[in-house]
């Protein structure tokens, strides 16, 4: 999602049998709104300095509209995030704490609806009774990889570890012991490298935590004949029950096998 | 764009399996794509297969 220059917030709610507007509005709600957009524009990473914010009040409803936040980088990608309801877990924790508590009020009173939307509503999504933005747990899974890139720094006295530029630009930072790059006879700084790793991945984002170097690997793929013929050894007598294999494989994929 | 080829679960078989009927044609274009560094890539689905009958730790997973 681009950024924008201004953002609209709204509450819209029937307190006392009137609607919440300008001319009707209980104290509380308006200082907790206004500090839930404040909390909500600023995030944790504070890339908007609410004393710069501007903010008009517009009727038909409680409603603030902030302006000056082209430069709140990680406030755009989270609203872009939030087209999924299940998109808590991924946003700045202090933004999904204001959309809980705003969920947790449309449930108590089903008049409330909060809405965010853009100038062009581009963007528009609400909060009510009806909807169920929610925290999912990360999925992150043990994994082994081959990873590629080029080595721009590698060694350390207490934290040992391997500097990998991968191809995207991005570096890893791969833990690793003094024994295995002691081991190493050749030097492998600012040379394409493919490194064997254990991992954590997110199942979700892809993302890989706490990498720990296994072994270096020939980087160049090469034609081992020896290894080759040691596979196709152990190939052979593992496959020697199938003598058909595409039946093998349709039996397989129809739950026999 | 890098060419690149995703290998299925028969070609797999044929290329570790001496007594297959293709496994000479499996082990030219596994040399094939990597004199050209062409990358091989295969699927979790396919792992899942090949791993019934064996491990696909045997497979030279550095190549792919």
């Amino acid at each position: 999602m681009e950024p924008l220059n201004a953002l609209r917030f709204a509450v819209s709610d029937r307190i006392n049998d009137a609607e919440v507007g300008l001319k009707h509005v209980p104290l509380s709600l308006l200082g907790e709104f206004q500090k839930d957009v404040t909390e909500f524009l600023r995030g944790t990473s504070r890339d908007i300095d609410p004393s710069e914010v501007l903010v008009s009040m517009e009727d038909g409803s409680l409603a603030l509209v902030a302006t000056g936040l082209m430069a709140a980088t990680t406030l755009w990608a989270d609203l872009a995030r939030l087209e999924t309801q299940d998109a808590l877990s991924r946003i700045d924790p202090k933004r999904a704490a204001v959309i809980e508590r705003w969920q947790a009020s449309s449930r108590q009173n089903p008049h409330r609806v909060y809405r965010v939307a853009d100038v062009d509503e581009r963007l528009n999504w609400l909060i009510s009774h009806e909807t169920s933005f929610r925290k999912v747990e990360d999925p992150w899974v043990a994994v082994e990889k081959y990873v590629h890139g080029r080595i721009v720094d590698w060694g350390g006295k207490v934290r040992v570890n391997v500097h990998l530029e991968m191809d995207d630009g991005t570096v890893l930072k791969i833990s690793a012991t003094q024994d295995l790059l002691a081991r190493e006879e050749k030097n492998r700084l600012y040379r394409p490298a493919l490194l064997h790793i254990a991992a954590e991945e997110n199942l979700l984002t892809g993302m890989i935590r706490h990498p720990r170097l296994l072994s270096f690997e020939s980087h160049q793929p090469v034609y081992d004949e020896a290894e080759f013929d040691a596979m196709v050894r152990r190939g052979t007598v593992a496959w020697s029950g199938v003598s058909d294999v595409t039946a093998w494989l349709e039996d397989l994929r129809n739950g026999g096998a | 764009m890098t060419t690149s080829v995703l290998l299925d679960t028969s070609f797999l078989i044929s290329l570790v399996d001496g007594s297959r009927l293709h496994h000479r044609v499996a082990v030219k274009y596994y040399q094939f794509l990597l004199g050209r560094q062409i990358p091989m890539y295969f699927s979790a689905i396919v792992a899942a297969e090949f791993g019934v009958k064996q491990s696909i730790t045997d497979l030279p997973l550095k190549n792919f």
